[in-house]
């Protein structure tokens, strides 16, 4: 079953601005002796201040709040890309990010290739994408392009294929945000069906975005974020409550 | 977001860092099918579309070595038939040393794309670029056949010694990469110094000139001199001496040391700092 468990976390970032960044800063800094009252006062941006959850199998929690309130971060928390500066993050079950979809293709090698190599990012198995590949193909509808190089390919052709493979697999915790794009219009309805399904198949879901509509339609939980703090936690209805007013 | 001041920064808990750095080493390695494959791609593509693809790595090197061994064999009162092996298996060798080198502070910083989308061992990437130089490697081989077809010597068995050389030769670039590939990803300065002193060591190895032809001090304290022994001397049919050996593994375990210390100690800073 899968869950996820968040006590205390704390991200912060360091800021490192031009001449802060170099080496020069920090030899100029030492030869001159403590012009700078102290090391330790660098500047930091809050991402993430004392953040708590729990999640079970079946939670579908929508992360909203302004720009920069910290959603994206969380959900690399979440994903395991940021490691926390302080605080517990536990996560049980498989775990997939999708926050960009055309990651990890390259140009120069045919659509198959890109299969197998997007499927090894992601931590499959050859015998594993092998079994996907006949899903993935017969959902592109790219036919004979597959064997073509992706260069060759256009954006709604190879958004078509980098949207299936990253829909092809079946993960326990699902981490999307918001607004994967889907390519030419007669492929959308397609497309969306494809991801209902694929939402529905994982045990949570969490989800970045700012379309209220979106929300409701496939959450039943929400954490309002502001500034990197929890605002409000609970059931989808009451956060937008919180939230629109 | 609130920007503050950080004054009460929490110090974290060392081991459970420590726990994460060491095991992205181990299971990067393991990922040997994915990064196997993507440094395939990554000489291929360097030369897609050329006719000559990726020999161009081997048509430069053989420029390289003629024009360097006309102009130094002159200069040095050399005689080509012993000067030029012993110059294009050294440049062969340092190609190898310094391409290691000058690539290792980019490991991360090129990958940052990547590492922001997916949780993944990020030393994949670092095994991904020593695999790519050891493919660039086999290519310059190819001038070495060229060399010893036209002046016709024979190495004999002790070539084979080479492979051994090689393999120290990765271990360090690897190492490299752990060191450089961290702290370049935070001093955004270091890329250019390495860069500096590799240009610096070309100068100050015994590739252009013999090693019994300088001030003893100058190559004897010089770490590259043994990693490019251990290599160079068995291509050339001569037999590696216990020191070089010697120093050669205790240069390696330094380096593999205190690159592992550095990068288990701040691999979870990593993505913070891209």
């Amino acid at each position: 079953m899968a869950s996820i468990e968040l006590q205390n976390v704390f991200v912060r970032f360091p800021i490192y601005q031009g001449a802060s960044r170099s080496l020069r800063y920090r030899l100029m800094n030492a030869s001159t002796g403590g012009r700078i009252a102290s090391q330790n006062h660098h500047i930091c941006v809050e991402a993430l201040n004392n953040v708590s959850f729990h999640l079970d199998h079946g939670d579908r929690l929508a992360l909203i709040g302004h720009n920069g309130a910290g959603k994206t971060t969380m959900l690399r928390v979440l994903a395991g890309i940021y490691t926390p500066e302080a605080g517990r993050v536990k996560v049980e079950g498989r775990i997939a990010p999708l926050f960009d979809a055309g990651f990890g293709m390259d140009p120069d090698s045919s659509g198959y290739e890109n299969i197998r190599l997007r499927g090894l990012y992601l931590g499959l198995t050859r015998q594993q994408i092998e079994d996907k590949v006949a899903d993935i193909v017969a959902f592109t509808e790219l036919g004979p392009f597959l064997s073509m190089p992706m260069r060759t390919y256009s954006n709604g052709m190879q958004t078509r294929l980098s949207f299936a493979i990253s829909t092809s697999i079946e993960p326990e915790i699902l981490l999307l945000d918001e607004g994967i794009g889907t390519g030419d219009s007669a492929f959308i309805e397609k497309a969306n069906v494809r991801l209902h399904k694929f939402i529905e198949r994982t045990g949570i879901l969490v989800l970045a975005s700012h379309s209220n509509e979106l929300v409701r339609k496939f959450c039943n939980k929400a954490l309002l974020m502001e500034h990197g703090r929890m605002v409000q936690f609970g059931p989808v209805e009451d956060v937008l409550a919180a939230y629109e007013r | 977001m609130t920007i503050t001041n950080d004054t009460t920064r929490a110090r974290p808990e060392k081991p459970r860092f420590a726990q994460l750095g060491l095991a992205d080493m181990v299971q990067g390695l393991v990922r040997w099918r994915l990064w196997a494959p993507l440094a395939w791609m990554d000489v291929r593509q360097r030369y897609r579309r050329s006719i000559l693809g990726p020999f161009w790595i081997t048509l430069s090197l053989g420029i390289m070595v003629l024009g360097l061994g006309v102009v130094y064999g002159a200069l040095l009162h050399q005689e080509l038939h012993d000067y030029l092996p012993y110059l294009a298996t050294g440049l062969i060798v340092w190609g190898l040393i310094s391409s290691l080198l000058t690539e290792s502070p980019y490991v991360f910083i090129a990958a940052d794309n990547t590492i922001k989308q997916i949780p993944f061992p990020l030393s994949t990437f670092l095994y991904r670029q020593v695999v790519r130089n050891l493919i660039v490697l086999a290519h310059n081989l190819a001038i070495y056949l060229i060399v010893i077809a036209v002046f016709g010597f024979n190495p004999g068995w002790i070539v084979i010694g080479a492979l051994a050389g090689v393999v120290i030769v990765g271990l360090n670039g690897a190492a490299f990469a752990f060191f450089f590939g961290l702290i370049s990803a935070r001093f955004r300065d270091i890329p250019q110094l390495v860069v500096n002193a590799n240009q610096l060591f070309f100068f100050i190895t015994p590739i252009l000139f013999r090693r019994q032809t300088m001030p003893g001090w100058l190559t004897a304290y010089n770490p590259f001199t043994y990693l490019l022994d251990i290599v160079r001397e068995p291509m050339l049919g001569h037999s590696v001496t216990l020191f070089t050996w010697e120093m050669a593994v205790a240069i390696t375990t330094v380096n593999l040391a205190v690159s592992t210390l550095i990068y288990v100690r701040y691999r979870w800073r990593i993505p913070y700092w891209l």
